[in-house]
């Protein structure tokens, strides 16, 4: 659906994007996480149709993304600022972007006015941060895309707003299978909504992940031995990280849920118990090493 | 209906007009107030009668407020154009814009028609509104139906190509204030940039006559000048002819074109960068730094009158103008590091060596002196303006034909080229034109010592052709004249209307006139003494200063008894006061003597008559005496008197001694 090649990006002389790959599946929600000036954003407007690429390839619905029409139809974006006309008001905000997008669902406008409970004949601009960032959700919708381009979308929104969106989204993908891209800097802010998880670092995807998969994968497990643990099973465990309390040790364990619980039952431990793992938890174990890199997106 | 609203967003162009109406409102209010407006004040206003002016210039007359209009044109389409494209300077408008479903090709084509539409309405409205008005009783005084035509066709051209060399540079730069500026420098470019080119060879290339390049139209190469400077002797008032407005129109659609390609190319997040198309920033900052050395060097090179001086100009200006345009292209002052020291190599060689090879390619032209049996005529005189004016008023004949009078101009031309340099400073400036049998004409000019030059200018001066054309007196047919004037200002004066009188003193005046030397010609020896008129029906009638040393004409006024009449003599004046000037003061005699009273200086003052008649036919030199001598004439001894200069060496005795002492 959103797939990405060989991206380079360069603005004058500045590398942004470099050699960036990521494929987007149809009716999935990725995250794309990074740190500010990771090149979230400027990867969001390239694949938004907004920038030209300086090399590699960028396509939305098998097409090439950039001054294509036919495939921006299909597509919103919703940058971090937003912007609408000047002194427009929502009703005029809808009645430009009716006539711009063919897809434009004017009973579907006409049910979130109820679901956001906002006045059609205010001028956008008088509405607060937050109540804008509706607007732009609810005009959005309304253009039944396919491809929803999502950059840092839940600034300023209030918790109950955030739930009522997210809530928003999830049902389109269910139901119409839209595709959707959300940046942010922050993983709890998606870690809900998202299948799949890739993290931006000074321009380059360090790792893409299903999260159903990372979640299955990884384990975190208490064990304790007579004595102390046997050579064997460590070399056989796919160990990512241990640590001991006492005669407890923790053990952050890559593989198989029911080959990793058989092998360790095969030990006899004294004590065994599998504790509950947060998504922060995952990545640091499983970046290992450029664990620096997602510090900042986990707070 | 898909297709119908695919090629055509009715949104965007309300956008447009929410956007910008105003400007819209603003240009038709303006224009409705120079032109329909002033019509109906003009109509009521009942002095007009008693002015009786002519109202020739149809809808660019004073009448209908030429500069609003001139204002109102070259303001608000730039403005129109800022605001229309101010989307593009701005990241999130920018990103907005673009992510929506719209080709750049189509957003520009929207965003410029709606541009065109809203200021070519204004226009459009008020032509019709003055059309109609013609109805009106008197209006046809102001003007008449064609002036409307040709009124409107010179705003609409001028409207959209000011539009749209705006919308070029903004699809050329992020910065929407810069856009205005840069519309501006586009503008007067081409004018300025010739201007500095031919004002930089005129100062290294002796003899180039940039007077050629500034009077034949350059202001036309600016359309703000082309419309403002309209203030020519022309028989019908067309500020721009229909052979510009074409020029415009294309230019226009060249713009057009232009923007849309460069938009279509235009980097998006170049919004809020100075200059937005990278490959065009060495560009720009060389054309910076190249006009301002330029400037510096003509600015310190011309008021200083100094070589040096010029090239210290030069260094400045192209220190500041590349700076300028670093601090422009960056968008912060705060420049100064090492990659502004390297950058400034690179452009300062390049600019110090265009500035350096330009002139070096004139070089030829600087030595190149025509061949006499190729020169059919010359004209010699002192500027470019001056040999216009022989061509427009076409009065006598004024260029030297013969063989000998074109081999001297040649002798001078040589001599100028072999010790005169561009730098060196002159006290006369000399204008010749070649004009050569294939047709051609070739130009020179020259500012030069005429003390270095006195073999060469005394050859040329003293040729029979030369004091023809110098004193068209000389060539008036006696039988044609109709009264001789005789005015010496000083209450004198006299008619003479016989015609054998006349005949009689004019040969004799030609004798006189032709027998001049050099000297006489440049220093006149003795106060004037009477300005002679020749009036034969024409409105400005040839006129000669007789001077004492007119021996023939002075002894043929004795001889009639007219002398005394006519001529001023010591009788006349009451007393004469001298002076002792210092001539680096560099002015004519008069102006010194004024300056040397109003400063409280007094000399010597004398009342004797036979001294003053001494005097009075001592050498009169008018730039550079050593004494100041002022006649003073009548009783009052106020204001009216004559200044003459004499050089100490020359002075009558009783001056020298008076000073030795």
């Amino acid at each position: 659906m959103i797939q990405v090649q060989q991206l380079h990006k360069e603005f004058e002389k500045t590398k942004v994007l470099n050699d960036v790959h990521f494929h987007v599946r149809k009716g999935s929600i990725y995250g794309l996480l990074g740190s500010n000036g990771a090149g979230k954003t400027t990867l969001l407007r390239t694949v938004a149709g907004i920038l030209k690429q300086s090399r590699g390839e960028v396509s939305v619905l098998e097409e090439n993304v950039f001054e294509n029409e036919s495939i921006k139809q299909r597509m919103v974006f919703l940058p971090d600022t937003l912007y609408f006309l000047p002194h427009y008001t929502v009703r005029q905000m809808a009645d430009f972007y009716k006539e711009i997008y063919e897809n434009w669902n004017e009973e579907r406008f006409q049910k979130l006015n109820e679901l956001f409970g906002l006045d059609v004949n205010k001028k956008i601009q008088q509405f607060s941060k937050g109540m804008q960032r509706q607007v732009a959700f609810w005009l959005s919708m309304s253009v039944m895309p396919d491809v929803l381009v999502l950059d840092e979308p839940f600034d300023g929104l209030d918790a109950v707003m955030r739930k009522k969106i997210r809530n928003l989204i999830v049902q389109d993908v269910a139901d119409r299978e839209m595709t959707v891209l959300i940046s942010s800097h922050n993983l709890r802010e998606v870690e809900d909504l998202c299948d799949f998880i890739g993290i931006l670092h000074k321009g380059e995807i360090l790792l893409e992940r299903d999260l159903d998969d990372l979640k299955a994968d990884i384990h975190k497990i208490q064990v304790a031995f007579k004595g102390d643990m046997n050579a064997a099973l460590e070399s056989e465990l796919n160990i990512l990280h241990k640590e001991h309390r006492g005669s407890i040790q923790l053990l952050i364990v890559r593989g198989e849920e029911e080959q990793v619980t058989s092998l360790i039952q095969s030990h006899q431990p004294l004590v065994f118990d599998r504790l509950p793992l947060t998504l922060e938890e995952i990545f640091i174990y499983e970046m290992g090493g450029v664990g620096y890199a997602i510090e900042n997106i986990l707070v | 209906m898909p297709l119908k609203i695919s090629l055509f967003k009715k949104e965007i162009l309300k956008q447009d007009f929410r956007n910008v109406g105003w400007i819209s409102i603003v240009y038709f209010l303006g224009l409705f107030f120079a032109l329909p407006l002033q019509l109906f004040m003009a109509l009521s206003d009942e002095r007009r009668e008693y002015y009786g002016i002519t109202f020739d210039r149809g809808l660019f007359d004073q009448t209908f407020l030429f500069d609003i209009q001139v204002l109102f044109l070259f303001i608000l389409p730039v403005l129109m154009a800022i605001f229309l494209f101010r989307y593009l300077h701005v990241k999130t408008t920018s990103d907005f814009i673009h992510s929506l479903p719209i080709k750049r090709e189509k957003l520009f084509n929207h965003h410029a028609s709606s541009g065109l539409l809203m200021l070519l309405l204004p226009v459009l409205v008020n032509s019709i509104i003055m059309a109609v008005l013609l109805g009106i009783d008197g209006a046809s005084e102001f003007y008449v139906f064609s002036d409307v035509a040709y009124w409107t066709a010179v705003m609409l051209v001028l409207t959209v190509f000011v539009f749209l060399a705006a919308v070029l540079v903004g699809t050329l730069t992020g910065l929407s204030t810069l856009q205005g500026v840069l519309t501006y420098i586009l503008l007067f470019f081409p004018t300025g940039i010739m201007f500095l080119g031919s004002y930089h060879i005129g100062m290294f290339v002796n003899g180039f006559t940039e007077g050629v390049v500034y009077e034949d139209g350059i202001q036309n190469f600016s359309p703000i000048l082309d419309l403002t400077s309209y203030y020519q002797p022309e028989e019908k008032f067309m500020p721009i002819s229909y052979v510009e407005l074409g020029v415009y129109i294309i230019l226009a659609v060249s713009f057009y074109v232009l923007a849309k390609i460069i938009y279509k190319k235009r980097s998006l997040e170049a919004a809020s960068s100075a200059i937005a198309v990278a490959s065009l920033r060495p560009v720009f900052i060389a054309g910076m730094t190249l006009c301002f050395s330029v400037f510096g060097g003509i600015y310190f090179g011309e008021s200083q009158s100094s070589l040096n001086w010029s090239f210290v100009g030069y260094g400045m200006g192209l220190l500041f103008g590349y700076c300028v345009a670093v601090m422009v292209t960056k968008k912060t002052w705060r420049v100064f590091n090492l990659s502004l020291l390297k950058g400034l190599g690179v452009y300062g060689g390049v600019t110090l060596l265009f500035i350096t090879v330009l002139p070096l390619l004139w070089k030829g032209y600087e030595s190149n002196i025509p061949q006499m049996d190729e020169v059919e005529s010359v004209f010699l005189g002192n500027s470019y303006h001056h040999y216009q004016d022989r061509i427009d008023q076409s009065s006598g004949d004024m260029v030297i034909e013969s063989k000998e009078g074109i081999q001297s101009v040649i002798n001078l031309h040589e001599a100028i080229i072999e010790q005169d340099s561009s730098f060196d400073e002159g006290d006369r400036r000399y204008f010749v034109a070649y004009e050569m049998k294939n047709g051609d004409t070739i130009f020179r000019s020259y500012e030069i010592d005429k003390e270095v030059f006195a073999p060469e200018l005394k050859t040329i001066s003293e040729t029979k052709e030369y004091k023809e054309i110098h004193y068209p007196i000389v060539q008036v047919d006696p039988s044609t004249v109709m009264k001789l004037e005789f005015n010496s200002g000083h209450n004198k004066g006299k008619i003479l209307n016989s015609p054998e009188k006349i005949e009689e003193f004019l040969n004799r005046l030609k004798s006189d006139i032709f027998t001049l030397t050099y000297e006489d010609m440049i220093g006149p020896t003795g106060i004037p003494g009477a300005e002679v008129f020749v009036h034969s029906g024409n409105n400005n009638p040839p006129h000669v200063t007789i001077l004492p040393s007119f021996d023939k004409t002075t002894q043929w006024l004795k001889e009639e008894g007219l002398y005394d009449e006519v001529m001023v003599q010591a009788d006349d004046i009451e007393r004469m006061e001298v002076i002792p000037w210092n001539t680096f003061e560099n002015n004519d005699s008069e102006s010194a003597f004024h300056h040397a009273r109003a400063n409280g200086k007094s000399g010597l003052t004398i009342k004797d008559k036979e001294k003053i008649e001494e005097a009075m036919k001592a050498k009169n030199y008018q730039e550079d005496g050593d004494y100041l001598v002022a006649f003073y004439f009548g009783e009052s001894g106020r204001g009216d008197f004559e200044v003459l200069s004499f050089k100490k060496e020359e002075a009558p005795e009783f001056i020298k001694n008076h000073f030795n002492n």
